[in-house]
């Protein structure tokens, strides 16, 4: 016994880091706790439930929902695994438009003063703005280009607005020693941007890349929930015409947002290993 | 005998920081001196003095970078010229690792040579090849900075700026980052390396056994303000070229180190 609570104390010491598999069972057994909460205050007959269905519905049922969502309806046409494509061909193409013009902007605002004094509004517009102001307004000022776009531009805004200073701030971590050898070593103009702070940031550009990819995806439920129509819905449509339907559907669109959201991140973290493997020796 | 300009002259120099703020600081003054060319051959100057004493800012000025050109008052002029930017005349060897992190030991080498188009750009991998070779890293071409120990990262740098035969070469603290057999290692390497590029070197240093070890003139900074106090040339023993760690156990070398503490203690009471 005194083995044990020793054991237990060690565990416990500041800052020790877990064993692996340890670590990795804590965090199974926080997500089965959560999910036998969940049944036990649901389980039973509707009356006799802890927490009412209208509140909240059994996991079971949760689970019965999926076919209604899988199948090709009207409410849902070509069923949730259409939208969740559809959602993420826009997210993917409005990361690639903010990051098409971001990325130049910051690594020029990070490397010369007057274009940075120039554009300094906008970096606090980005840093300070509430993007939920920007949902409606950009469906009007998108609005003449059609529905797809709309969204795609509103999530661009997103992905500009998240990784503008992040750029900024990539362009001007690079180490001013790094400058200096490159001018010592004969280096001149842009080659001092194009070979030495552009490589030097470009992990860190890539990685809030990556980071606004997460955050545009959060806002599809945003961005997806207003102006929609069935045929061009996404997950955000979907989870939305639950909300407004049908509340028990609300549950696995939100949870495969969530899913979905991790998985690309782990993704585009791997990626990025592969693209800058000199990191990551 | 014509007149060849000095490597690097400093006329009545005086560097002030963040002029007309609180934090106004006065880094050196009073700076004047001649460090003449010598045909065929480089000198080596080591710098010492206490924290604050402006070592740093000389090498500073000598390369030119942001904030040191012009100084704020004098001249600092290399080969006759005033001083107006870095270049690649101008080698600089950093105490923090400056390897570019994104680039492998051989594109590191290569990349002065690129920057500047010396030589054919199929010879370059060659050019950089030798010198790679010559500080002791062949066989590690191919690796990226984050491989390669501390010393090794010196051995780049080293190699880096040497392959561009600069006429004068910076070392800020090169080796103070180094365990010391790596430091002895570099020490002998330097020496090694001097018959091949007779540049002239200004190294700042805090070990006052590397100064006698490597220097033809020691000089010793005082601070508050900074400025040059004692220059010692004829009191140091013939030693470069010889193994650091027997030199250090010869008496004349250890007389010369204690000439040289002695001096900085007097000068910095």
């Amino acid at each position: 016994m005194a083995n044990r609570a020793e054991g237990l104390s060690t565990l416990f010491e500041i800052r020790r880091p877990t064993p692996r598999l340890l670590a990795w069972g804590l965090g199974a057994a926080y997500v089965l706790l959560v999910l036998f909460a969940w049944w036990f205050v649901t389980r039973g007959a509707a009356e006799e439930r802890i927490v009412s269905p209208v509140i909240l519905p059994s996991p079971g049922e949760v689970l019965q929902s999926i076919p209604m969502l899988v199948k090709d309806t009207p409410r849902f046409p070509g069923g949730i695994q259409r939208h969740l494509g559809i959602s993420l061909v826009r997210v993917i193409k409005s990361c690639i438009i903010a990051t098409i013009i971001v990325v130049p902007l910051g690594l020029v605002m990070g490397a010369y003063g007057p274009i940075r004094a120039f554009f300094e509004p906008l970096n606090i517009i980005a840093g300070y703005l509430p993007l939920i102001i920007i949902v409606p307004l950009s469906f009007v000022w998108f609005a003449p280009l059609g529905g797809d776009w709309q969204k795609v531009l509103f999530l661009a805004i997103a992905c500009f607005v998240y990784m503008l200073p992040l750029i900024v701030k990539a362009v001007d971590e690079v180490d001013e020693m790094f400058l200096n050898t490159a001018m010592t070593l004969g280096a001149r103009g842009p080659n001092l941007l194009l070979k030495v702070l552009f490589p030097i940031a470009l992990p860190d550009i890539y990685t809030a890349i990556r980071l606004s990819f997460g955050v545009a995806w959060t806002w599809i439920l945003v961005g997806e929930g207003l102006a929609a129509d069935p045929e061009t819905g996404g997950l955000g449509y979907v989870f939305n015409a639950a909300y407004r339907n049908d509340k028990v559907l609300m549950y696995i669109p939100a949870f495969i947002i969530l899913v979905v959201g991790f998985l690309a991140d782990r993704i585009l973290a791997q990626v990025g290993k592969l693209l800058f493997p000199y990191r990551y020796l | 005998m014509s007149e060849r300009p000095h490597v690097v002259e400093f006329k009545n120099v005086r560097q002030i920081f963040n002029i007309g703020t609180p934090r106004e600081y006065l880094a050196v003054t009073d700076l004047n001196f001649q460090v003449a060319d010598l045909e065929g051959k480089g000198e080596l100057i080591s710098m010492l003095g206490p924290s604050g004493c402006g070592k740093s800012t000389i090498l500073n000025l000598i390369a030119g970078y942001r904030g040191y050109v012009p100084p704020t008052e004098g001249q600092v002029l290399v080969f006759g010229k005033s001083v107006t930017g870095p270049g690649p005349d101008r080698g600089m060897v950093f105490q923090k690792y400056s390897s570019f992190p994104h680039l492998t030991v051989l594109d590191n080498v290569k990349f002065g040579l690129n920057a500047c188009n010396r030589g054919k750009p199929e010879e370059r991998t060659d050019m950089a090849m030798a010198w790679i070779k010559k500080v002791g890293l062949g066989g590690h071409e191919n690796k990226y900075p984050r491989q390669l120990s501390g010393g090794q990262q010196q051995r780049v740098a080293l190699a880096r700026s040497m392959v561009l035969r600069p006429r004068i070469i910076l070392m800020d603290e090169p080796f103070s980052a180094l365990d010391e057999p790596t430091r002895i290692e570099m020490q002998r390497l330097l020496v090694e390396l001097w018959h091949d590029v007779e540049a002239t070197v200004f190294m700042v240093t805090h070990s006052i056994a590397e100064a006698v070890y490597l220097a033809d003139r020691v000089w010793i900074f005082a601070t508050q303000p900074g400025r040059l106090a004692v220059e010692i040339t004829d009191a140091l023993p013939p030693s470069r070229g010889d193994d650091p760690l027997s030199s250090q156990e010869r008496s004349d070398f250890k007389e010369a180190v204690q000439l040289v503490t002695h001096e900085f203690q007097r000068v910095n009471p």
